[in-house]
């Protein structure tokens, strides 16, 4: 009896202390019938591989029930393929872009456009009919039968207009450029071909250069001097001669798929400018120095000398940026030159793929003006944190993987990773009391009004917009991993902001002064603690994005002093 | 009670997705996501059987077909594509599960997570050629989930499938919460029998 009942005991304690579907928190054991679950495990080989068992079946029921909720996989897919996006598969993107700048090209430059179209026609012997056709106007009539070789078809015979482009005459790809240097693994891109990219090697018009590898680089050189150079993994396709309006010749033209290029653009003829297109915009520039960085969803440009005329792709008007401004352009974001940034930001994040929360954050940061760098989760990048002003931990950045080494960094930490707070001294160890994460509602209680990480807020603020319950769902919400929200109970120095509704001991925005005591060290800068948790970036109101920012600003202001 | 469909079994379907996979090689990236839409399910609950972390399980399944549609030229078709995105989700499992050892050994030493997670680890680490196996415990289970009796298959429901709490399933059946988690518990026990005595009968 006493063997059976010893069992029973253990698997009650085993039915409470596992997390199943919506769980948030360990449903209560204490920390003594933990450690006694934890000593029969550790004494009681076959209790493990049974309950190790259990567990594993409980997990694929679990994500059985997630499968079945989305039966074709289509959210699953939709979301893996806003992350392919992200990763920015070239070449389907080269076509579109290039397709795309075709068309607006064409747009502007209009009749003229056109003419020098036919003058380039009036020396193919070939185009006779063509040139014929443009000096009597846009008149039906057959398109000319030699351009390439073979006759042509009956339905062109019969198709009445202006020639297609394709009667453009093929010609041998002038040099664009010449690679001066090459660091790490590059690979040149020529008509669908790739080879290792080596210096001194030359680029014809349409090649394109790939860089592997966050310590990769590639240098080209034009010959009127100007010089790009592409960094990490990234991907400068489709170099081009732009027809130029003026009487000086072409200016330049690439599509910078991916990654980040810095550029020293010689003066291009009145007219006849350089311009470079990204997923995101375009950038058309006579002559300055500057930065254009592919990301995920925007395009940062950073001029450090000159001017340059930035344009969203797909309308709106374009604005000048110049030295010592900055600019994004993405889906969602006004487009406007910021003064420089106030700093550089280090965010720290769990996956080498931005989730879009994550993403939501860096680009929030940059908006503040900051330059941000991610890392993954490790061990604090010494080049990285050497100009750092804030360093920002997602709590994407699964602690575990972290290191102890941001506990005595004398750099301010904004961070929502629970799992960290004791580890940086910031609270208690005790899971579900000092720190945790636990099902919110999204609103937030102030506190502490007139602290500046209040934002100018005040009483219940609704923090997170949580999407509303599945229709036809009576009751209380479900608890989902949408409505998580950390907390912490800092110690007695810490400055407490807001707290969870009806839970005062929880604090959800809370800061150490630098100095002040914190849990066995004081703070070496100062620390704030949030009340984000993996996905809620996604969904925070205005008020939750001005708390979030109040935080970075208050953070920044300790670096500043 | 029918279970989610987990994998393309059907020859049309492989035929389908054999055209996926060419265009896919050829960087169709909408082709590539036909291919995750109908390999999710396998990967997802494979991943699941090492982890039991409903967050950590699909964030690791999409970077496991991140990975896959990088690496595609890999790809050689030595192995059905299936087994090769397993091989993929196995070893992303297996870093998460060994910086959880890390982290546990740290933070968390003597609590139960610490007391199973080398076990866990283990077991994955020991799977390696048993992928297909962990494929037809899958199709097992869910011939056993549609075997079972009404009563039990919608407590399972209620639990896995609809994602009720605990509490809400114990109110509305009239129990304590602890005698649901423990009929929970002897549901899965007897799933487990059952899903033991399919293989084995498959394997006579």
């Amino acid at each position: 009896v006493s063997e059976r009942g010893g069992r029973d005991r253990l698997e009650a304690l085993w039915s409470r202390w596992q997390r199943g579907p919506g769980d948030d928190e360990r449903p209560g054991l204490s920390r003594a019938e933990e450690h006694e679950l934890a000593a029969a495990l550790a004494a009681d080989a076959g209790l493990r591989a049974e309950l190790l068992a259990d567990e594993r079946l409980h997990g694929t029921l679990a994500a059985l029930g997630r499968i079945r909720q989305d039966a074709d996989g289509e959210a699953f897919a939709r979301q893996f393929a806003k992350r392919v996006a992200a990763e920015r598969n070239p070449e389907p993107f080269v076509s579109a872009v290039d397709r795309r700048v075709r068309a607006e090209e064409a747009a502007r430059r209009g009749a003229r456009a056109r003419v020098s179209r036919a003058l380039a026609f009036v020396l193919l012997p070939a185009a006779g009919f063509a040139l014929a056709w443009l000096a009597r106007g846009p008149q039906p009539a057959s398109p000319p039968a030699a351009v390439s070789g073979a006759a042509p078809s009956p339905r062109a015979r019969a198709a009445p207009g202006p020639p297609a482009v394709a009667v453009r005459a093929p010609r041998v790809p002038a040099v664009a450029a010449r690679l001066t240097a090459v660091a790490g693994s590059a690979l040149v891109i020529e008509q669908a071909r790739r080879q290792p990219a080596g210096a001194g090697m030359r680029l014809h018009e349409g090649a394109g250069v790939m860089t592997v590898g966050p310590g990769s680089a590639a240098t080209l050189a034009f010959a009127d001097g100007t010089v790009l150079e592409l960094e990490g993994d990234g991907v400068l396709a489709q170099l081009a001669e732009l027809p130029g309006d003026g009487p000086a010749g072409a200016g330049k033209a690439a599509l910078l798929v991916r990654g980040r290029l810095r550029a020293n653009v010689a003066p291009q003829p009145p007219g006849s400018p350089a311009v470079i297109t990204t997923p995101h915009a375009e950038a058309t520039v006579l002559g300055t120095r500057f930065t254009l960085a592919v990301e995920a969803r925007a395009t940062r440009l950073d001029v450090q000398e000159g001017k340059l005329r930035l344009r969203k792709l797909g309308g709106g008007d374009p604005v000048t940026v110049g030295g010592a401004e900055y600019a994004l352009v993405g889906e969602g974001l006004d487009l406007a030159p910021v003064a420089k940034p106030r700093g550089t930001a280090l965010l720290v994040v769990g996956y080498s793929s931005l989730t879009s929360a994550d993403e939501r954050v860096k680009r929030r940061l940059e908006r503040l003006g900051l330059e941000v760098r991610v890392t993954l989760a490790g061990p604090p990048p010494p080049d990285d944190l050497r100009d750092a002003a804030v360093v920002v931990i997602s709590s994407t950045a699964s602690a575990d993987t972290l290191g102890i080494g941001y506990r005595e960094l004398a750099v301010p930490l904004v961070l929502w990773e629970p799992n960290l707070y004791d580890e940086l001294g910031m609270t208690g160890p005790e899971r579900g009391a000092d720190l945790g994460v636990a099902t919110g509602t999204g609103e937030l209680v102030i506190k502490d009004p007139a602290h500046a990480l209040a934002a100018g807020l005040g009483g219940s603020v609704a923090a997170v917009a949580l999407p509303p319950p599945p229709a036809g769902e009576a009751g209380p919400p479900r608890r989902q991993p949408d409505r998580w929200m950390s907390y912490g109970q800092p110690g007695a120095h810490a400055q407490v902001v807001a707290t969870w509704p009806g839970r005062p001991t929880r604090a959800v925005i809370f800061g150490y002064e630098r100095g002040a005591p914190m849990v066995g060290l004081p703070a070496p800068a100062r620390r704030v603690g949030l009340y984000l948790h993996n996905r809620s970036p996604n969904l925070l109101t205005e008020a939750g994005w001005r708390l979030f920012d109040a935080a970075i600003v208050w953070a920044l202001d300790d670096a500043r002093r | 009670m029918s279970g989610p469909r987990l994998s393309p079994a059907a020859s049309e379907d492989a035929e389908g997705e054999l055209r996926l996979l060419e265009r896919s090689r050829r960087g169709d990236a909408a082709a590539f996501s036909g291919l995750v839409a109908l390999h999710q399910g396998r990967v997802r609950a494979y991943i699941a059987g090492a982890i039991s972390r409903g967050d950590v399980v699909d964030d690791l399944a999409q970077e496991v077909f991140l990975g896959a549609f990088r690496k595609l030229d890999s790809y050689k078709g030595d192995a059905p594509l299936g087994v090769w995105l397993l091989g993929i989700a196995r070893h992303k499992a297996l870093m998460f599960l060994r910086g959880e050892l890390r982290r546990l050994a740290r933070e968390s030493a003597g609590s139960v997570e610490a007391a199973l997670a080398p076990l866990r680890l283990g077991l994955l680490e020991g799977d390696a050629g048993e992928i297909e196996q962990r494929e037809r415990e899958i199709a097992a289970l869910q011939g056993c989930l549609e075997g079972l009796p009404p009563g039990s298959a919608g407590m399972i429901a209620d639990r896995y499938f609809n994602a009720r709490s605990i509490a809400d399933i114990a109110r509305e059946l009239g129990k304590g919460e602890g005698a649901v988690r423990m009929s929970l518990l002897r549901l899965r026990q007897a799933l487990r029998a059952c899903v033991e005595a399919r293989l084995a009968r498959e394997g006579a």
